[in-house]
Order: C-alpha cells, then structure tokens, then sequence
C-alpha cells in the first residue's frame, strides 16, 4: 500500500509552494523527488512528514488520511540536509532518541544504538560527542537515529548535499545499498540526478510546484516526457528527426534509437554530439564546424561549435586529442547522449 | 501539524499578561491618570520642569557619549582581540552593570571625595560607569559574528586598517551601537540611586523628583505629571532600541562565533591599551570604595562590618545591619523566581510566535519595565494595591513583585537570544521522532536554554538584591533591605553611619563579582547574538 499523496497544494501566504500533487510509494520502494531550488520538493517532503500543513488534497498512508495526524505519531523517519543533530547529546543519545520516545528500555536501546553505528559504518561512535563529527560522520548517525525506531516511511532532505563531492558519490552508493539491504519504503529530496537515479527505484521530476514526470531512472534518462524534463535532465539541443528502420535522421546526421517509423524529437546532451579532428579530405563526417570555446572537465573536453548555417552546438571530444579553439572539426551524433524526447 | 501551534500558548500568555498588567500595566496607568487628572498644564508651564527635563535628558546624553566612547575599545577586544585574560575581562566589564546604583553612587562618592556636595562630572561618570558594558556587551556579542573576511577583502582592495574600520565594520555595527545608545540613554535618563546619592539635593532628575514630590512634599499630581513626561521619552527610546534590533537581525548575514579573533597587529594595540585604560577606570572606583570601607577616623579597620550586626549610630535603622542583608536575600530570592518563571514563559511564547509583528510588539512591552523609572512603578503601587483584596500593601511579597519586574526583561533578553538562535529543524527533527510538543521543549530547548537559565538566575538574583528605586517606596520601615538602608544610613549624620554604609556596600560588591563569576563560567558558546 504505501504512501499515497493525492491533488495535495501548500501554500506560504500568496505563493502555492506545491500545487495538487499526485504520487505514491510503494511498500519498499524509494522514489526521488528532483527538481532545481526552489521547485517545492522540499515543501511536499515536509508535508508528507506533517510539517507543513497542505492548503488542500491528501496524505494517506496505508489507505489512512493522515491529515489529522501530528508529526510525532506519523513513525516517519526524517533526514535533514545538515543533519539537525542535537548538539547538546553523544551520538549514542542522538541515535536512542526515538527509542527514548517510545519507552523502549535502557538495555534494548543499547543493543539497537549499536546494531545501527554498525549499519551505518560508524561502530563504537556511540560516546563521541555531536558537535566533534565530520560532516559525513553526522549525516550517518542522522540516518542511523532516523532509521532507529524502524520508520515505516523514511523521508530524505538533501541528506548529502551539504558535503563535498567525493563524499557525496561515496555515501550515495553506500546509502544507496543501505535502503536496498534493509529494504526501506523511502521519499528522498535531491536536486542532483546522480543522486537520484543512484538512490531512486524511480524519480519524480518536479518544476514549480508540479510533478512532471515520474518514471524508472533508465526511461527518465532516455524518454523524458518534454523539453523542460529533459532540459533538467543535461539535453541543451532539440532537434527534430525522421526515424526509418531504428535510425533518426536530423539535420547533424543519422543516429540508432529505439523507436517507431515516424517523427520524433531528439534531446541532445553534450555528449550526444562528439567532436573529431577533421582530415580535410572527403572522408570524414558529414557535418563540421569550427571550435569556438573549449574548457576541460575531468576525462574529456567540452566544446561550442559553430556550424554553418546550423548554428552553435555544444559537443565533447576525447582529452587526449581535443581540437584547438579555431580547429575545424567532423561532428558525430552519440546515441549514449541523445533522449527521445515526449515520444512513445 | 506544526510543533508549537499544539502548546497551550495562550495560557503562558495570559499568566505573563496578567502579571504585567496587575502588577505593572495598572499601576502606571494609574500614574498616569492621576497626572492627567491634576494640573498637568500647570506642571508644564513651570520653568522648573523644563530645567528638570533638559538636566535629565542632558547628563544622560553626556553619560551615553562616555560610555559609548568608553565601550568600543572593549567591545573590540572582546570579540577581535586573541589576547589573554579576555574571560575576566568580560568579568570586570559586567560587574558594574549588576552592581546596585547605591553602591556605584558610594563608590564615586568615595572616588571624589564627596561627603556631602553633589557635582555633575561625577553623576555623568557613574552613569557611564554602569553603562559600559551594556555597549561592550551588545557591540562586542555583534562584532564577534561579523565576517572577519569582509574586512580582509576590503585591505586587499587597498583601504588602510582605519580605513577598513570606518567603511565596512563600523556601518555594520550601526544596529549594535544604536541598540545600545537607546538603551544606555534610557538607563541613563531614569537612573534614580546614582542622581540621589551625588546629586547631592542639587542636581535633580525627572527620576529623583518625582521620587522627593511623592515622598517628601506630598504633591501626587505633579509627581503623575512628571511620571508621564518621563513615560513617554522611554517608550521613545524604546522604539529606537527596538527598530535598530531588528535591523541588526535582518540586515546582516552573520556567522557563527568561531575564531574571528586574531592577535592585534600594529595599531591595534593603541586600541588594546586603551581598553585597558578603561578597565583601569572601571576597577577604580570599587577598589576605592572597598578601601574606604575599612578606613576609619582611626586608620584602618572593620569597624563599619562590626556595625553591621547593630541598627548604626542612635538606632538609625529599625533592624540591623545583618537583618537587612537577610531581608535582601530573601526578597531576592523571591523575585528571582518569579522573574524565572515569568521570564521563561515569555520567551517560550516569543520564540514561538511566527508573526514578526506580533513578537516584536510582546517584545517592546515586555521590555517596557525596565525602561520605565521604578520609582513610578513603586509610587503605582502605593495607590492601586489597596484596591486588591487582602491588602497586598502589606505583604511581604510586595518588595519582591517590583524586583521581579525589574528582573523579568533582563531574564528574557538572556534567554531569548539563545532560544532564537535554536534551529527551528532541530525541533522538527525530534517531532519527527517521536516526541510530542511538551517533549521537544524538554529535550531541545531546556537543555540548550539551561545554561543561559543559570546565568538569568545568577544575574537576576544580584539586580534585584540591589534593587533601590521601587524597593525604597515600597520596603516596610521595619524590614528594609541592604540598599534602602544603605541610603537611609547615608541620610542621617554619624561616622559611624556612614562607615557601615560603606561596609554594607563592600558586602553587595562581593556578592555581586561571585555571581558575575558563576554567570560567566555558565556562559553560553551558541551562536546567539548577545544584547541586553
């Protein structure tokens, strides 16, 4: 049964943070909500947690209204971004603390303080104190203390946003398998899609208060429902095409997708387009242009390309053999970085 | 459902309300209705009245100068200044704002020599003396939260130190420095203790005349008309004090209190020794004060604190000198509790209040007491309480209703800032483990408050025992407390008299710098910003 979010609106004063969202979770599963600041992803967490309170529509949970429900009795387990520990307890009394709410006696707590450090890669943190904690550290014991009292529905604010990017790959892997082993019903807020399609069984897309899509990370990436989903998702050019056959034909070239005979839309990411050195004899690719911008990323470079009469493209080549600013390259389509947007 | 819509709120209102409207609200409206009743027209056209109130609002501008003058260096070292000894510095600057005004007059008293004649110098010191560290406090708590790095980015864009000075951290101290000169101004205005005792009959304030009208010549009218000019400059300054608060919180994007202080570099020094030029100032006058207490006509000795144990020089006081430390403590005691109590449930209702307006307003009316001269809460009191049943009047919990009012705002402006500064998701995320609203009060606020709690207590506790201007009109003769017989020992003629003044006042000193001590060894680290 699960989580069931039915026409739900929040609203601070004029503004309509959230605007009558549908969506559901399943016994089991974690479902990202991802969207950039500011799209009400973290106001519809906070509402399903029992934080905010919905201007209309319905949180229900196993078929039962929560509306009248207060925070404190939803068993919802919570993560918050910068981790919300209480500073003034170790991290042993920060992870009991929901057992403490229960009345679950001193012993039991113990024992489940260390089963959980253990979970989360932290055992014998137990008498460290709060404060003393690396940032990763603290975002552990916060999932360890939310994950204490056996939530039945884990909700996720940015939990790894606030630390630095190695850390945060690494923890969203481990993280990742953690949900899995323990088979956790679970609602996470990212603005990252790594994040997401890392974490999520599947994603929901939200823009202004809407939900926009919701879908498995692998259609989300390659069939994402319109330009402003797949614009979100990387896609910078949109070209229209003809398929024949299981091969698109736009005005770069021809590229293999898996799709029906008829006109699609093509949503291109800078991969989607690779750059090479141009022979200058009639060999090459159909399509060239000339290199106007070129900056490193770490295992390739990135381009804008001018092509006549085309346009300007962004494209990447290999970094051990990228083109000069003003080198003429051969460009070719990559179905590895090209959607099919909107299309079925 | 959030957190604190679920509190009873509107009970810890009506008990906070229904205190400050019995014991407060009334009383001055009765003040005031009994002025507006009389001639006031008549108090006003007197030239009189206008010397009064340019002498009043004069010296204390002259004593906010000083002492704001006199606060910056200290402000600095406080939050900039790696050097050490900053803990009892923080000590030294405190002590003076908690000690009782009676005693801060005796010490001036003493410093200049006064016996019997007043003088203006010494009434604009001691007022400053006080206030200095209502200025070191407010500034120093912001300038500790300032980034440091937007000064280092402006002396990389060229500007000398001075310069750097001037154009980016003072305009960012604006809020802080206006704060503290409204409310430095309004002590300074209704100082009562301090004018009676160096004025010396001489120099007069609204506060010391109403008090020799009401107490003396028996005129109630234009005591109420003179109590309601002063009414209406303190809710002035308040306003001020109030719009340059939120300014400071709005405007200012601060940081956590971690590290901005660094080792004075060149010209920082000069501001470092001059800090310690007014430290020296601020340890003079009690240094003096308990070096006049144990010298006699006769050289040195404790003649005054063997005194004590009597009732002074042909039965000056009802009781002795020790029965009325015991009346102090007692009475202090009370009001602290009460203020505790009453201060706490004010905070808990203005941390949880989400209008802005609205919190703001319960703010300014809560600090509404420590602005108004206690002298006409007392004179309230004498012509209201009767009409309550059981003759409150006569109680001895009478002293300590005053105290408690007195103490109240100061308790709220010490836990409030910390309460203010909890991250509202801390509270969240304890909802969202199970704990009811009671429970996250217990777990979360109580126990990140409970130092600052301490610190309200140990302070509240010192300021009510020095309490002087409503305790002076509302003491029974037969049970006085140590300030009001301090003053009355003052009043009559007799070395001896006067010796065991000094010796009561050295008492109150010591008291006073231990319960500064405890106070700052509670202080709290959090990222509060401090103000008084």
């Amino acid at each position: 049964m699960g989580l069931d979010v039915r026409g739900l609106s929040v609203r601070y004063g004029a503004v309509e943070a959230v605007r009558e969202v549908a969506l559901s979770v399943g016994d089991g599963e974690v479902v990202a909500l991802l969207g950039p600041s500011g799209c009400g992803k973290s106001t519809l967490l906070r509402a399903v947690a029992g934080l905010e309170r919905p201007a209309a529509g319905e949180v229900r949970w196993d078929g039962r209204d929560l509306a009248r429900v207060p925070v404190h009795r939803r068993g919802f387990g919570m993560v918050f971004q910068d981790g919300q520990l209480f500073p003034h307890r170790d991290v042993a009394g920060n992870v009991e603390f929901a057992l403490r709410m229960r009345g679950v006696p001193r012993a039991d707590r113990a024992a489940r303080v260390d089963e959980l450090l253990e979970l989360v890669g932290l055992a014998g943190y137990g008498p460290r104190r709060a404060t003393e904690l690396s940032g990763g550290e603290a975002q552990r014991v916060a999932l360890a203390r939310a994950l204490a009292a056996d939530p039945e529905l884990l909700l996720l604010d940015e939990p790894l946003s606030a630390l630095d990017r190695m850390l945060r790959e690494r923890l969203a892997v481990d993280l990742a398998a953690l949900l899995g082993r323990a088979e956790t019903t679970a609602l996470v807020v990212t603005h990252d899609h790594d994040e997401a399609f890392t974490l999520a069984d599947r994603v929901a897309v939200l823009a202004r208060g809407t939900v926009l899509q919701v879908d498995g990370p692998d259609r989300l990436w390659r069939r994402p429902g319109d330009d402003e989903v797949a614009a979100f998702l990387g896609c910078s050019t949109f070209l229209p095409a003809e398929v024949r056959g299981g091969v698109a034909t736009c005005e770069l070239g021809t590229v293999e997708v898996a799709a029906a005979d008829g006109p699609a839309r093509l949503g291109l990411r800078a991969t989607g387009l690779r750059a090479q050195r141009h022979s200058g004899t009639g060999d090459g690719p159909e399509t060239t242009g000339i290199v106007r911008e070129r900056v490193h990323r770490h295992d390739h470079v990135r381009l804008v390309v001018d092509v006549p009469q085309r346009g300007r493209f962004e494209a990447v080549a290999h970094a051990t053999e990228a083109p000069v600013v003003g080198e003429q390259v051969g460009l070719v389509l990559d179905p590895e970085g090209i959607a099919l947007v909107g299309a079925d | 459902m959030r957190v604190r819509e679920r509190l009873p709120v509107p009970v810890a209102t009506a008990v906070v309300l229904g205190f400050l409207g019995l014991f407060f609200a009334w009383p001055v409206a009765a003040i005031v209705g009994t002025g507006l009743r009389g001639d006031v027209g008549a108090v006003l056209a007197e030239a009189e009245t206008w010397r009064l109130v340019a002498f009043t609002l004069g010296q204390a501008a002259a004593s906010t100068l000083v002492a704001l003058i006199a606060g910056m260096p200290l402000a600095y070292v406080l939050a900039r200044a790696a050097i050490p000894g900053r803990a009892v510095l923080r000590a030294v600057v405190t002590v003076p704002f908690v000690l009782p005004t009676v005693v801060v007059g005796m010490a001036f008293r003493a410093l200049f020599g006064l016996e019997s004649s007043g003088g203006v110098l010494p009434i604009v010191l001691a007022n400053a003396f006080f206030n200095v560290a209502v200025v070191a406090r407010t500034v120093g708590g912001l300038w500790t939260h300032l980034d440091r790095r937007v000064e280092d980015a402006a002396r990389s864009l060229g500007a000398s130190r001075l310069r750097a000075f001037t154009s980016v951290t003072l305009p960012a101290l604006l809020p802080a420095l206006g704060s503290a000169a409204a409310v430095v101004f309004l002590f300074c205005s209704t100082s009562f203790g301090v004018v009676l005792v160096l004025g010396g009959g001489q120099y007069r304030t609204l506060e010391t005349e109403i008090y020799l009208r009401t107490v003396q010549l028996l005129d109630l009218p234009g005591a109420a008309a003179l109590s309601l000019l002063q009414f209406a400059a303190v809710v002035g300054a308040l306003l001020v004090a109030s719009a340059a608060r939120r300014r400071r919180e709005t405007a200012l994007r601060l940081r956590a209190a971690v590290d901005t202080a660094r080792v004075p570099q060149g010209g920082e020094w000069a501001v470092v020794a001059a800090a310690g030029i007014v430290v020296c100032g601020l340890l003079a006058p009690i240094v003096g004060l308990l070096l006049r207490s144990v010298s006699t006509v006769d050289g040195w000795g404790f003649a005054g604190y063997r005194a004590l144990l009597g009732a002074g020089e042909r039965g000056t006081l009802e009781v002795s000198g020790l029965d009325a430390a015991l009346n102090s403590v007692r009475a202090a005691a009370d009001a602290t509790w009460m203020a505790l109590l009453l201060g706490l449930l004010a905070s808990f209702v203005l941390v949880g209040a989400r209008r802005r307006v609205v919190a703001e307003s319960v703010d300014l009316v809560l600090m509404l007491p420590l602005g108004v001269s206690a002298v006409t809460v007392g004179f309230g009191y004498l012509i209201t309480l009767n009409l309550l049943p059981g003759d409150l009047r006569t109680s001895p919990l009478l002293v300590p209703f005053a105290q408690a009012l007195v103490v109240t705002p100061l308790v709220i402006r010490m836990v409030l800032p910390v309460l203010r500064a909890v991250d509202d998701r801390l509270r969240q995320a304890a909802a969202t483990l199970g704990a009811s609203p009671w429970r996250v009060r217990r777990e979360v606020d109580v126990p990140l408050a409970a130092r600052a709690v301490l610190g309200a207590a140990g302070f509240g506790f010192v300021v009510a025992l020095g309490e002087f201007g409503a305790t002076s009109f509302l003491v029974r003769p037969d049970a006085p407390t140590l300030p009001v017989a301090i003053a009355r020992l003052l009043s009559r003629p007799g070395a001896l008299n006067t010796q065991m003044a000094y010796a009561a006042c050295a008492l109150l000193v010591l008291v006073t710098v231990l319960a500064v001590l405890l106070v700052e060894r509670l202080r709290v680290r959090s990222d509060a910003v401090e103000e008084f």
